[in-house]
């Protein structure tokens, strides 16, 4: 019953690609998407590239979780840096920075640099808008306990501030992490010679929609995965409260 | 009342031709196609123009749209290397070729898509390509499959050896001369405006990849607008090689309406001095030229599953008779 | 002053590098750009391609936020729906939607539809997932109140759960506008024929370094201007609720 939308989705699909009304190009049946999804799977090149591809996701987000984490904790504690870098953040917030992509192109070359430069900086936004948030709300009976209990700055940032703002720090990486794979697919869809990306609009290019689609499903699978690890981690590290909402 | 039945007979006729002319939307690309684009830049050229056909071109950066545009029902014709109509063809696309636009030919007279490397780059030979990227314009085209042959020529494994990287023609030689790419496609008009610049140096050229002169780009035509307008097609054709014949013996005449159209961006002083490549007048296709091709393309680069009839794939029937 | 403070220094740094000439050929100094962009609205291009990009972006973003906040709510508050929708919607969540636009240009051409269609497709999951949130949150002692003084469904759904949740539509929307900007971009980089994303590829590709920032400044604009008309829009219609961010 919980499936019964994607099953009739699918339903759809295979009856659509049966009825000799479109193309076999346009609406390939489902077992040529899942013969080429095997193929691809069974084949060390392609496990090679979707791994390029996560790579620069993955780096891309590290540098922008552990930059952002420091940021946001930053801001929350010191108004001084909030009142110089807020403005800066939601000023450009809206600004797509993936506009600034051929500028990156240029000055870090065609290579796999332009695209983790990107996502970082795609990638730093929400987890410093929403560690600064956190940051900055942590409860005051918390801080004022801990404080009178005599512990030292540090030993207030560590023992109280982190874990408090743990929650949101990790809601920003649950938005974080689909924007790295967004953003390394759509680069590496423009301009690259390597990457699941590419592959898609490599086999575009040629032609095979079939394996066009099982590249499809090889990224959301991962975009899937990505995001469970996400939660797993967040229900093993922080088991005194569950932030579900996404955005604030 | 008889003058009144004349008006409204001619109205009524004209309506109907002017519903009943079919219209060719066609997808051009923007290099070697000069003859093609005449057609639309100067129209009295073709005569049948309107009357027995519409022509509408549409201007696509690389081949793989204007396949996909095909699938999708949006465009009836277009421009392609005829080795990627053999390959499309070979997917399921159901075209065919009907008439040739250029030639890749040896000899001095022509032009032919030229590889280059820096000047003062380390590379001498295709074989320092080793661990560098080659640039190349679409994926499954012609200049990819040159630039695979080259390497292949050398020894070299593509994507293994050389990554071969699509890019646009004006960006390639910005990209060679910056060190973005090792080697980079160039056709005209951008050959000449890089070669004016100077810094770069020939490699090989497509021909000597290949071996022997080949078709570059042909028109190949839908097989249901073949069957549902062959008329419009013979009309659009005949018209076709006229305005060939007319670009050969006043090219620089038909250089200038061309750039006056708007078809060209290089400036007019270099675009006129630059080489051509090979026309057949009557718009001929070289069909043994795609067979040796199709070869390659099954043997060496594996494009292909298992042989193409490329005789079934050209149909010279809609040409004028010479 | 501190708020403007960073940023005026980042310019100043940026348009003394341009006058020493230490800058490389595909960077502007800030002048420069400004000039170019004051020349670019003169002319009739500009506006040609920005119209474009707008004519995709907004009736994609229409579209997608419409659907998200309908189906998000509805499956706040009717469970079946919540059953059969949600499970559909939370699995693809994590999956860039960008992916579908080849597919959906070989069904519904290369034309606006298949791009407007993409960014519904986006915008759709961040007001979705908040709708649904902020449905399902409505605070039950507020239910019961309306329950007690005699309100029907209909009534209680209009003045207490749509209230409630439309703090985190319009947070939705916000998050749903700058995904509009940014798949739009991203859609006419990889194919199109006019729009701001098309402008920056092909100034990019003919090396038009001015065209290129000309339309990068376009496009910073207009992210930058329908986010504060979103967030207007917020505040006049949630005057109670405090700005949260």
């Amino acid at each position: 019953m919980r499936f019964a939308l994607v099953a009739f989705a699918l339903l759809a699909w295979e009856a659509a690609a049966r009825s000799g009304t479109w193309s076999p190009l346009l609406f390939p049946p489902l077992e040529n998407i899942a013969l080429e999804l095997g193929r691809l799977l069974a084949s060390w090149d392609f496990l090679l590239e979707a791994w390029v591809t996560l790579a620069r996701a993955l780096g891309g987000f590290a540098l922008a979780a552990a930059c952002g984490v420091l940021l946001g904790v930053l801001m929350g504690r010191s108004p001084f840096v909030a009142g110089l870098l807020d403005p800066l953040f939601s000023g450009t917030y809206a600004v797509p920075k993936l506009a600034l992509f051929p500028v990156f192109v240029f000055v870090f070359g065609i290579g796999s640099l332009s695209k983790i430069a990107l996502v970082f900086l795609e990638c730093l936004y929400p987890v410093v808008i929403m560690t600064y948030h956190g940051a900055r709300d942590v409860n005051r009976a918390l801080l004022w306990a801990a404080q009178g209990m005599g512990a030292s700055h540090a030993a207030v940032l560590r023992r109280v501030v982190v874990p408090a703002t743990a929650p949101f720090i990790f809601a920003g990486f649950r938005v974080a992490v689909p924007v790295a794979m967004i953003v390394v697919v759509i680069t590496e869809m423009v301009s690259s010679a390597d990457g699941l990306g590419y592959r898609v609009v490599y086999s575009l290019s040629s032609l095979k929609t079939d394996r066009m689609l099982a590249v499809v499903v090889v990224i959301a699978a991962l975009g899937w995965a990505l995001d469970r690890a996400v939660v797993l981690l967040r229900d093993r590290l922080i088991y005194w409260e569950k932030l579900d909402t996404y955005y604030v | 009342m008889k003058s009144l039945l004349a008006i409204l007979a001619f109205a009524f006729s004209a309506h109907a031709v002017a519903q009943g002319a079919p219209l060719i939307r066609l997808g051009r690309g923007f290099a070697a196609e000069e003859n093609l684009w005449l057609m639309s830049a100067r129209p009295d050229l073709a005569p049948n123009q309107g009357k027995r056909y519409e022509l509408k071109q549409i201007l696509f950066q690389a081949n793989p749209e204007r396949f996909q545009a095909f699938l999708a029902g949006e465009i009836d014709a277009g421009t392609a290397p005829g080795l990627a109509v053999i390959f499309a063809h070979a997917q399921g696309l159901d075209m065919k070729i009907v008439a040739s636009v250029s030639q890749e030919a040896a000899g001095g007279q022509w032009f032919s898509t030229t590889y280059m490397v820096k000047d003062d780059g380390p590379i001498k030979s295709v074989k320092d390509l080793k661990g560098g990227t080659i640039a190349i314009v679409g994926i499954k085209t012609a200049t990819d499959l040159w630039a695979r042959a080259g390497l292949i020529n050398a020894g070299l494994v593509p994507d293994r050896d050389t990554k071969v990287v699509p890019m646009s023609f004006p960006a390639i030689g910005e990209a060679v001369r910056t060190g973005k790419v090792s080697a980079g496609t160039f056709v005209e008009p951008f050959y000449s405006a890089e070669v004016a610049k100077g810094g770069l140096r020939k490699l090989f050229t497509a021909t000597e990849a290949v071996g022997y002169d080949h078709e570059l780009l042909d028109i190949w035509f839908g097989e249901k607008f073949l069957r549902a307008h062959p008329d419009a097609v013979r009309a659009f054709l005949a018209d076709y090689v006229a305005v060939t014949k007319f670009y050969l013996a006043n090219t620089e005449q038909a250089k200038r309406d061309l750039h006056k159209a708007g078809f060209v961006r290089t400036p007019l002083e270099i675009y006129l001095k630059n080489a051509d490549w090979k026309r057949d007048p009557g718009g001929r296709v070289d069909v043994e030229s795609l067979r040796k091709l199709s070869g390659f393309m099954l043997d060496k680069l594996q494009w292909l599953e298992k042989p193409v009839n490329v005789d079934s794939m050209v149909d010279q029937s809609y040409l004028p008779r010479p | 002053m501190s708020r403007v403070g960073l940023l005026l220094l980042a310019l100043a740094a940026w348009q003394l590098a341009a006058f020493g000439g230490g800058l490389p050929s595909y960077i502007l100094g800030p002048a420069e750009i400004l000039r170019d962009f004051a020349t670019a609205l003169g002319s009739f291009e500009l506006y040609r391609h920005i119209g474009a990009s707008l004519a995709r972006s907004l009736p994609g973003f229409a579209l997608g936020t419409a659907a998200g906040a309908a189906l998000g709510v509805a499956a706040g508050v009717a469970r079946w729906f919540d059953r059969m929708v949600s499970p559909a919607v939370f699995l693809s969540y994590p999956v860039p939607k960008i992916v579908m636009l080849p597919i959906f240009m070989l069904w519904f051409g290369i034309g606006d539809l298949s791009k407007i269609l993409i960014i519904a497709l986006a915008c759709f999951y961040p007001v979705f997932i908040n709708a649904y949130t902020g449905a399902r949150q409505t605070r039950t002692i507020l239910v019961w109140s309306a329950l007690n003084m005699g309100a029907g469904r209909a009534r209680i759904f209009r003045s207490v759960v749509l209230p409630s949740a439309a703090p985190l539509i319009f947070a939705g929307m916000r998050v749903s506008l700058a995904l509009s900007f940014v798949v739009m971009f991203a859609a006419e980089m990889i194919n199109a024929r006019s729009g701001l994303g098309y402008l920056i590829r092909v100034s990019e590709n003919s090396l038009r370094f001015d065209l290129m920032w000309v339309s990068l400044l376009s496009i910073a604009i207009l992210g930058y201007a329908g986010d504060r008309l979103v967030r207007a829009a917020r505040a006049r219609m949630l005057g109670w609720q405090g700005e949260t961010a």
